[in-house]
């Protein structure tokens, strides 16, 4: 029963971390343009987990044609040229919302964990006047 | 491509690419030059600032740390597959223009006429094929009805002779033992709609078959046509 329980919580764990993971990349990208391997590197370090390195490339490849990345290839001096990505106008406007909202979840999470209890925003105001308009 | 590995890693990484490409059939020649590329120069980082061991040692750490092909291109893959699903519905318009390039141009209309001719008689055998499979199938359920009848009920069959004035149905050998008759007629019966659902079943494959062969030769046709434009 145990093992069980602890599959389904590696599972949400993964779901978790692959949703945070775009966002992180974006994050990242939003610093400083990057190539696939500096990008890995900007990634790891302390509350890092960790990540197979080739499964940035699909979420890159993702936000490309998504029109939230471009990327251009730049000779190397030490071996094969680098493909640099870097976050378009558009690209940084959606990172810069998803990390406002994601400052929003980390706060929910916190606040129903017994932590401060969360400022609450417009969009959760207008979704407990819908409850209630129901509820009526 | 420049090689940027000493041989033996040069070796494990050209096959683990291999692998790689196999993942992106489907996506344009550019495309999967590109994604290649990519991964090349990730695993040449990787490799270079790992210090410890061999070549090999390095090699291996670098695509392990890098993951499965199928990881590394799971998003591209889902996309080019999507757009392969949209390029489908231009699949009969590439064959009338391939036919006409193949046939039309060196042989002229009459050339045309011949792969028309071609398809249509393949189209043709599949259609007897399949009808013969399905005539199988009634023709057995209903002659093993016919054998049922004649097993539970032998005078059934003899009323109706006497009943038409003449002999509608006849035993032959077994006209003093119509349950044997019947006995017979069931079994080859089945046998009958056995093989009509054997060849139903087994069109299943060979319609597999023929769609494989078609999507070989319009691969085939395809990069002709793509060695062509390079070469022009």
């Amino acid at each position: 029963m145990n093992k069980i329980v602890a599959e389904e919580t590696d599972n949400k764990v993964t779901q978790l971390r692959k949703g945070i993971l775009e966002l992180a990349v974006m994050a990242s990208l939003h610093r400083r343009s990057h190539y696939g391997y500096s990008l890995i590197r900007s990634l790891a370090g302390p509350g890092s987990f960790e990540i197979k390195e080739g499964t940035i490339y699909p979420i890159l490849a993702r936000l490309s044609r998504e029109g939230l990345v471009r990327s251009e290839w730049v000779e190397s001096s030490q071996g094969p040229p680098r493909k640099y990505y870097e976050l378009t106008a558009a690209g940084r406007t959606a990172c810069e919302s998803l990390q406002a909202e994601f400052r929003r979840l980390v706060q929910l999470v916190e606040s129903a964990a017994g932590g401060s209890a969360p400022q609450p925003g417009p969009r959760s105001n207008k979704k407990i006047a819908i409850r209630r308009k129901e509820n009526e | 491509m420049n090689n940027h590995f000493p041989p033996a890693a040069e070796k494990i990484i050209s096959d683990y690419l291999e692998k790689l490409r196999a993942l992106l059939k489907g996506m344009s020649e550019t495309d999967q030059q590109e994604i290649l590329a990519e991964i090349r120069s990730h695993v040449y980082e990787s490799f270079t600032s790992d210090g410890e061991g061999d070549e090999i040692d390095r090699a291996l750490r670098a695509l392990k740390r890098l993951g499965e092909p199928a990881e590394v291109v799971s998003s591209r893959v889902g996309a080019s597959v999507t757009r392969l699903g949209k390029k489908k519905k231009s699949i009969l318009y590439i064959l009338a223009g391939s036919l006409i390039v193949i046939f039309a141009a060196p042989l002229g209309m009459g050339g045309l006429g011949l792969a028309a001719g071609l398809l249509a008689c393949l189209a043709g055998l599949l259609v007897v094929y399949f009808a013969t499979a399905v005539v199988f199938v009634v023709s057995g359920f209903l002659c093993a009805l016919i054998g049922l009848i004649t097993i539970i009920s032998p005078d059934f069959f003899l009323e109706i002779n006497r009943w038409a004035g003449e002999a509608v149905f006849q035993f032959g050998p077994f006209q003093n033992h119509p349950q044997v008759a019947g006995l017979l007629t069931l079994i080859i019966a089945m046998m009958l709609a056995a093989l009509g659902l054997l060849m139903l079943w087994s069109g299943k494959h060979i319609w597999r078959g023929l769609r494989f062969v078609f999507h070989l030769i319009l691969g085939k046709i395809r990069s002709l046509f793509s060695r062509g434009y390079k070469a022009g």
